[in-house]
């Protein structure tokens, strides 16, 4: 064994690492001739040794028992959170809202097209106040506040906005009859609403029969329907203007 | 890698992410003195040994999810936690002075004393504080493979875990943090010696 072959296992065998668990017999007898080599061993050994001492006397050394009362007391708040769920429920939740957001983005878009070139006639409507829960809530339509860009339209033209506050405050005996919504449930019961936007639209009998409606498919004429919205933009409920 | 009962952890984490809490005091229990250590020898100051040992298992409670078991044990993902805590804190540059623990009564006898031997003149407890000095006084990833390897006992394959390196990368690291430790260990031991040499001089006032 030459002093670069010597070298090369010197570390282990000093950490007591290596195959023959120290210095084999080739490296025993190299570092009997050569000094230097003999220097290194006793060197590396004594560094393990200092470094036994070194993590010995760190060995019981832990961390103080408040750590441990610290973190159960944050495992307990995060436990006791309201609202959370396993992450597979979540994932379920958002897929189901997003299949439900594209149905509706999708009647309306099949809607739009077939009432031809007249743009939906969109217009602030009641929001629902959370008192009640199911259809006697949906039933109970209030006026709720425009989104920026209708009140924009409504400033822009004085009499359209007055026409379509009377509108909305004479919801029947008007020119129009309005019916009572109708709730559109995706699988859930119907829950009170926080809140909304009614929108009305000129919908194609297919797009009724879409939303699970029945409809007289002979007839080809859009219908024109109020189509409640909840703040999470989803369609909750629908009624039909006669 | 020293890892207690490996096959009940992620029985243990299983639990913890269902909200049992003896599960997760468990876990804590098995892990946190390692993780301490670890903290406490890269960083030599307890503070921040308790503050990274803390934050090690409070990710672990948010986080549990981001462990795959795929990619290595538990213990290498809470040690990777614990040494990019301890990094970041060693770049904010709040590495205190080295600790340095009173004397205990009926010291051990030093190691045997040799030219070669920087350590031989020292007293057990002298041996404990010069080689904690050194250790610390190294580059952070020398240091981390001398503390891995060397003072937790871990073997190469799952320090390379820990670190994110190849097993060879760790062992050069650790053969050249030895050799840099020999070599602050022989000049702190010049130091003291020519310290010794010098005689006191008498106040005459």
């Amino acid at each position: 064994m030459n002093c670069q072959e010597f070298e090369e296992i010197v570390v282990e065998a000093a950490r007591g690492r290596s195959a023959e668990g120290g210095l084999p017999a080739g490296g025993l007898a190299h570092a009997e001739t050569c000094a230097d080599c003999a220097a290194r061993l006793a060197g590396q050994r004594a560094l393990s040794a200092g470094l036994r001492a070194l993590a010995g006397s760190m060995a019981e050394q832990q961390a103080p028992g408040r750590v441990e009362s610290a973190l159960r007391s944050a495992f307990r708040g995060q436990t006791a959170l309201p609202g959370r769920k396993p992450a597979g429920t979540r994932r379920w939740y958002g897929w189901a809202a997003l299949a439900a957001a594209c149905l509706i983005l999708g009647v309306v878009t099949v809607g739009r097209v077939l009432s031809g070139p007249r743009a939906p006639q969109a217009r602030p409507r009641p929001a629902v106040p959370a008192e009640r829960p199911g259809r006697a809530v949906l039933a109970e339509a209030r006026p709720a506040p425009a989104p920026p860009k209708l009140r924009r339209q409504e400033q822009s033209s004085r009499a359209a906005a007055r026409r379509t506050v009377r509108r909305v405050r004479q919801p029947l005996g008007g020119e129009e009859q309005e019916a009572e919504f109708v709730p559109l449930l995706y699988g859930s019961a119907p829950t009170p609403l926080d809140g909304g936007q009614v929108v009305r639209l000129r919908l194609p009998p297919s797009a009724l029969a879409a939303l699970g409606l029945p409809v007289n498919m002979s007839r080809t004429e859009a219908v024109q329907a109020d189509v409640l919205f909840a703040e999470d933009g989803m369609a909750r409920a629908i009624r039909f203007l006669r | 890698m020293t890892e207690p009962g490996g096959a009940q952890d992620d029985e243990l984490l299983w639990l913890m992410m269902n909200g049992d809490e003896e599960a997760f005091a468990a876990l804590y229990r098995r892990w946190q003195g390692g993780i301490y250590r670890f903290a406490l020898q890269m960083s030599g100051s307890p503070s921040a040994a308790e503050d990274v040992t803390q934050e090690v298992f409070l990710t672990l409670m948010r986080d549990a999810r981001n462990y795959d078991p795929g990619r290595g044990s538990l213990g290498a993902y809470l040690y990777g936690i614990a040494r990019n805590q301890v990094l970041r804190w060693l770049e904010r540059g709040r590495a205190d002075v080295p600790l340095s623990g009173a004397p205990e009564d009926g010291e051990e006898a030093g190691l045997p004393a040799s030219a070669d031997n920087p350590l031989g003149d020292l007293t057990r407890q002298e041996t404990v504080e010069a080689v904690r000095r050194a250790v610390l006084a190294l580059p952070p990833h020398y240091r981390e493979a001398v503390v891995l390897c060397d003072l937790e006992e871990m073997d190469y394959a799952a320090a390379a875990e820990v670190l994110e390196c190849s097993v060879g990368t760790v062992r050069s690291r650790l053969h050249r943090a030895r050799g840099l430790l020999l070599e602050k260990l022989r000049v702190s031991a010049e130091k003291e010696a020519s310290l010794r040499k010098l005689n006191p001089a008498r106040c005459l006032i």
